[in-house]
């Protein structure tokens, strides 16, 4: 978990949690605890990552409202499906789409990065951009940057000359949505979201999502706690495996440009899936 | 791009860093986490607010010591050093 979480600037809570599940934690505390350990570790990969310039505080810092504030809506639409008894099913399926329709994209998107490199590349979409780093999807992102919805700010860090703050927020909000919704820090949205919208290089996307996801995570591990709902002990002990492997994960994410690092990225999603079937199938929330 | 590290060190930097984790479990188990724990579960069962604000804490302070202790390791058997200079 702590590689993968190091390495793809995710939080893990779709491996984790299950995992957990299985060895017997009861939900309510596997949400709790998954969130409070994937903070720690989150500290550990997103300091390293800083270490190797790969975090925008700036932009990190601006997320922060719409995180917060799409975390609440998450929690609050979960409170509606649940007074319709319809959470396992929606929630499920909705993460299942979320998922596979991200590795889809991702697929090919970052295939045909990495032919574009070979051959041709395209128009950059910021000035000075790592010609390694090249999108092959820029539609969404050229729409963005090109919205004059003031105030505008510059992001230095991630190259961006001028962004509107309600680009910034939107992905913060979309990103806290999931996190409310579905548990854990979203990073499996949330990165992908600032490649392919803000247009930030890939390498500062994972660390700044990193750095949001302590925020979010931080959120709901207090929030978790005082429902009594986090079992800290476990936390502690997994956090203790999850730092090292964070920081062996960031480190090593220095060695692929950021085509390849989209594409290794598929294969976790896609076992999230399978957990996730297995684990609706299990519940019986699917008729397999 | 950096110049991308060679797999024996690589390999070597990770026999360091299970080496590091199975030694902070032995400690947990053996010390810290028998010590916390009444002191934890007390907090759990009356203290809500206290045991939410012990959560948030412990685990910040134990990602910045791991973060610290990580670091220097990585440092001290030489390719993690070799990586932040560049």
């Amino acid at each position: 978990m702590g590689v993968l979480g190091g390495f793809f600037g995710v939080g893990g809570s779709f491996l984790a949690g299950p995992a957990l599940y299985t060895l017997g934690l009861p939900m309510n505390f596997v949400i709790g605890t998954d969130l409070a350990h994937i903070m720690g570790k989150s500290i550990v990969a997103a300091k390293k990552h800083r270490a190797l310039g790969n975090v925008d505080l700036k932009l990190g810092l601006l997320m922060v409202g719409g995180t917060l504030a799409g975390v609440e809506l998450g929690a609050q639409t979960v409170q509606v499906l649940k007074r319709h008894n319809l959470t396992d099913l929606v929630l499920g399926l909705t993460f299942l789409v979320v998922l596979i329709a991200l590795s889809l994209f991702m697929t090919w998107e970052s295939l045909s990065a990495i032919r574009q490199r070979k051959g041709t590349s395209p128009r950059p979409i910021r000035a000075g951009q790592d010609t390694r780093d090249r999108l092959h999807f820029t539609a969404v992102t050229r729409r963005v940057l090109a919205l004059r919805l003031p105030p505008s700010i510059s992001l230095p860090a991630s190259g961006i000359e001028r962004i509107s703050l309600w680009a910034i927020l939107g992905v913060g909000l979309a990103g806290g949505f999931f996190s409310g919704l579905l548990g854990g820090g979203a990073g499996y949205i949330r990165m992908p979201l600032l490649v392919y919208v803000l247009g930030v290089p890939t390498h500062v996307a994972i660390g700044t999502d990193l750095f949001e996801i302590i925020i979010s995570a931080g959120y709901g591990t207090i929030s978790h706690a005082l429902k009594g709902n986090v079992d800290i002990l476990i936390a502690l002990v997994m956090h203790t495996g999850a730092a090292v492997g964070a920081q062996i994960g960031a480190a090593a994410t220095q060695r692929f440009h950021g085509p390849r690092i989209r594409l290794a990225f598929v294969p976790v999603l896609l076992l999230g899936a399978s957990l996730l079937i297995y684990e609706l199938a299990h519940r019986g929330a699917l008729k397999l | 791009m950096n110049e991308p590290p060679r797999f024996s060190e690589t390999a070597r930097i990770l026999a360091i860093e299970l080496a590091v984790y199975a030694a902070l479990v032995l400690l947990y188990l053996a010390v810290a986490l028998r010590a916390l724990r009444p002191w934890l579960l007390e907090a759990a069962d009356r203290h809500h607010v206290t045991y939410a604000a012990l959560c948030l804490m412990l685990m910040l302070g134990q990602g910045a010591v791991l973060e610290v202790l990580t670091s220097w390791l990585l440092r001290r058997f030489g390719s993690g050093r070799r990586q932040e200079e560049k």
